[in-house]
């Protein structure tokens, strides 16, 4: 047999934090005092405080939802709800406060900007602390802003968009965002724009018990494309801390949109995130979504296939260790004919962890000629763990094809025997096979998330076999 | 005349071949252990029926159902058993109907079904695995009309090395509703199960509706699960071939119902269900 490959990788990158300073903070708990003091630190117009205060209230009426996983633990009165760690954002990496930008530079975010990103966004906290969006794109009138200055920079456009396709009454974490949201990315892509590199967003939650409601909203106009990344990570902590983020999605005729998101919080944090996409004629909608962290993920990102043409497309991946429950899956509506969908699940779960895919398919009268497609593969590695698979299909046409498979399984022995018959160890041997079973959705990722995606994976991996 | 002669008629008879028939407020037939039987009776009463089938016991059940009485049964199959029940509910199905097996160890069960919707029904067909058994459900459904129709399946593996297929073909006419919902559960214990369902769905009328649900619960690694799921339409190339050898559009698309149940055919067993399948699928 041969040596074990020892494989330098450690989460230190990510489980380190700074010390909390903060220039301004609201209390712990909500109320509407928190709710204008947020207003009012990021200068916004009347009538985006009136739709949080209307949100408040929703947040206040709605019932905590029963389905799912188990959300009894959060404390919505220990919740710091707003932390501000610098006076302003900046545009140039050596003006970002020196600890804020020490804790980028070891996720490697400038890095990853210089080499091959077309434009970055960092949150620290509730606040984008750096934001640049390269000239050339600039040029051709590309938006891409922190959504704290969205209002007042762009209020035509934010107030046309915001809130039509996640409504505060969604569901309560969709209230509750629009209620205390700060920061997130507004992107607008013009008509006929390709932005050729990706966009990349970072967040990061630096102190416990502090809570981040990020909001994004990209609209793509007619024949646009644009790639947005995200990644996000926390420190570990003892108490817990709440991600409830909302993304809103509109993509115009024509245009293409990929959203591609690797969330690899601590295992203290609750990741409650609505995310929905509305796509019109022809235009084709892809999340790429990556969940190894967190101690719960709530997550189903949805499209709405509203015109002839729109096609959604769905991939992603769930890692559920010891603790955790990765509760996501996907949506999709068809409401218009000739609509296409597809939806790829992966999910791996070891030492007591639970993976669930909970997933929608709906295909109402309108909507002849649709193509729905559904594949969930499961992986547990052991016999303390859980896999669930909840999949429904609405069909109001019957001139539609839809398509559906799941599978559960553990590692296959004999797979494992054959790559150590060629000399790996049964650690190489397990990890080179969740990276083939993975591989779907890697492929999907820039080179440098790929290799990082991989060494995480070995991470959680290690200690797997014996 | 008692509940017991109601559904099984002259149920004496059954006496000789080892089946006790026990009126009350739930009718019970009892299968002596080792022998061989088949019990054929129709809800003509409200009571429930209870069967406990004895070790190693071999009973065929048929089970005549009435839209207009609940259909409650209880399956008890003791160890080494195997037991072949088919629900025919041709005439229609009541607003409630609840069909549960409890298994023993290394004992066999088979739901087959043929149902017919025409109102608003809700119903449960379940089977409680135990070790090295075995638990099947194979069925077709019809729902017609203005129905509201779900059917609930549950197989559950609750100790190692059981084995279980759950296969359901439905079709949906008129401006039917029809609702599907499949659990495969496998408890932490069920180590080395193998177990699978499939729904296949087709909606031949352009108001009809289906939802299908086919969930998995998954407590143990060492297991083969897996399920799919299907709706579609009556394959128009099909549709088309047909017309041009000379069948009419409706003939045609009553041969391709027939094709697209007549694949249950091969998964049923018992030569006597077998026939009374063939029997009512030649009515659809």
């Amino acid at each position: 047999m041969s040596a074990t490959t020892k494989l330098n990788i450690t989460t230190n990158r990510y489980r380190f934090h700074d010390p909390v300073n903060f220039v301004f903070q609201t209390p712990k708990g909500l109320n509407e005092q928190v709710v204008r003091a947020i207003a009012k630190q990021h200068d916004e117009p009347d009538w985006m405080l009136e739709q949080r205060l209307a949100a408040l209230r929703l947040f206040a009426a709605k019932k905590m939802p029963r389905w799912g996983a188990d959300l009894s633990q959060i404390n919505f009165d220990e919740i710091t709800y707003y932390a501000r760690p610098t006076e302003q954002a900046q545009d140039s990496w050596s003006k970002v406060p020196k600890k804020i930008k020490q804790t980028f530079e070891r996720l490697g975010v400038p890095q990853a900007e210089r080499k091959f990103l077309a434009g970055v966004g960092a949150q620290y906290e509730s606040e984008i602390i750096y934001h640049r969006l390269k000239e050339k794109w600039t040029k051709l009138g590309v938006v891409f802003c922190d959504m704290s200055d969205a209002p007042r920079r762009y209020p035509e456009l934010v107030k046309k968009y915001f809130g039509t396709v996640v409504p505060a009454g969604d569901n309560k974490f969709a209230a509750l965002n629009t209620a205390v949201w700060s920061g997130g990315s507004f992107i607008y892509v013009p008509k006929g724009v390709q932005v050729a590199l990706p966009l990349q967003a970072y967040f990061r939650i630096n102190a416990p018990s502090i809570g981040q409601f990020e909001r994004t909203l990209i609209i793509a106009d007619e024949g646009s494309s644009v790639h947005y990344l995200e990644g996000c990570t926390a420190p570990v902590y003892s108490r817990d801390s709440l991600h409830a983020a909302v993304v809103e999605l509109i993509a115009l005729r024509g245009s293409r949109v990929r959203y591609t998101t690797i969330q690899n919080w601590s295992q203290n944090v609750y990741n409650l995130v609505t995310k929905r996409a509305v796509a019109y004629r022809d235009a084709v909608v892809e999340w790429v979504d990556g969940n190894l962290g967190s101690k719960v993920t709530m997550k189903y990102p949805c499209v709405i296939l509203k015109e002839p043409g729109a096609v959604a497309d769905i991939l992603s991946i769930a890692f559920a260790g010891r603790g955790q429950h990765q509760d996501a899956g996907a949506k999709v509506i068809h409401q218009a004919p000739r609509t296409a969908s597809k939806i790829i699940s992966k999910s791996i779960a070891k030492d007591g962890g639970r993976t669930s895919y909970r997933g929608l398919v709906s295909v109402s009268a309108k909507a002849k000629h649709a193509r729905v497609k559904v594949r969930c593969d499961a992986l547990l590695l052991d016999g303390r763990s859980r896999s669930d698979t909840y999949p429904t299909m609405k069909i109001r046409n019957s001139q539609t094809a839809v398509e559906h498979e799941a599978s559960v399984s553990k590692i296959n022995e004999q797979q494992l025997f054959y790559l150590q018959s060629r000399g790996l160890s049964p650690a190489e041997a397990e990890r080179m096979i969740i990276a083939g079973f993975l591989e779907i959705f890697t492929k999907e990722l820039p080179l440098e998330y790929a290799v990082e995606l991989n060494r995480l994976i070995a991470l959680e991996m290690d200690g797997s076999v014996g | 005349m008692d509940a017991r002669q109601k559904m099984f008629g002259d149920y004496r008879q059954l006496k000789a071949a080892g089946v006790q028939v026990t009126g009350g407020a739930r009718v019970t037939v009892a299968v002596a252990a080792n022998r061989t039987a088949v019990i054929c009776f129709k809800r003509t009463a409200k009571n429930p029926v209870v069967f406990e089938i004895g070790r190693n016991a071999r009973v065929t059940i048929t089970d005549d159902c009435s839209p207009t009485l609940p259909a409650l049964s209880d399956v008890v199959a003791g160890p080494g058993s195997a037991v072949d029940y088919f629900i025919n509910a041709q005439t229609g199905l009541p607003a409630a109907f609840c069909y549960q097996a409890e298994l023993s160890a290394e004992s066999s069960f088979h739901w087959y079904f043929w149902l017919r919707s025409h109102a608003s029904s809700d119903g449960v067909i379940s089977i409680n695995q135990a070790e090295r058994s075995s638990g099947s459900i194979f069925g077709g459904l019809v729902s017609d009309e203005q129905s509201e129709f779900t059917l609930r399946l549950t197989n559950n593996h609750r100790a190692k090395h059981s084995r279980g297929v759950m296969d359901v073909k439905a079709i949906g006419r008129g401006s039917a509703r029809l609702t599907i919902d499949g659990l495969i559960r496998v408890a932490s214990r069920a180590a080395f199960t193998d177990s699978y369902l499939t729904q296949d769905g087709v909606l031949v009328s352009p108001a009809a509706e289906i939802r299908m649900v086919p969930n998995l619960e998954i407590s143990n690694n060492e297991v083969k699960a897996s399920h799919s799921a299907t709706v579609g339409q009556l394959d128009e190339h099909a549709i088309h071939y047909l017309t041009c050898r000379g069948l009419t559009p409706a003939v045609a698309r009553r041969l391709l119902v027939k094709g697209f149940f007549g694949r249950l055919l091969e998964k049923i067993e018992p030569p006597m269900i077998k026939t009374e399948f063939s029997r009512l699928l030649a009515d659809v």
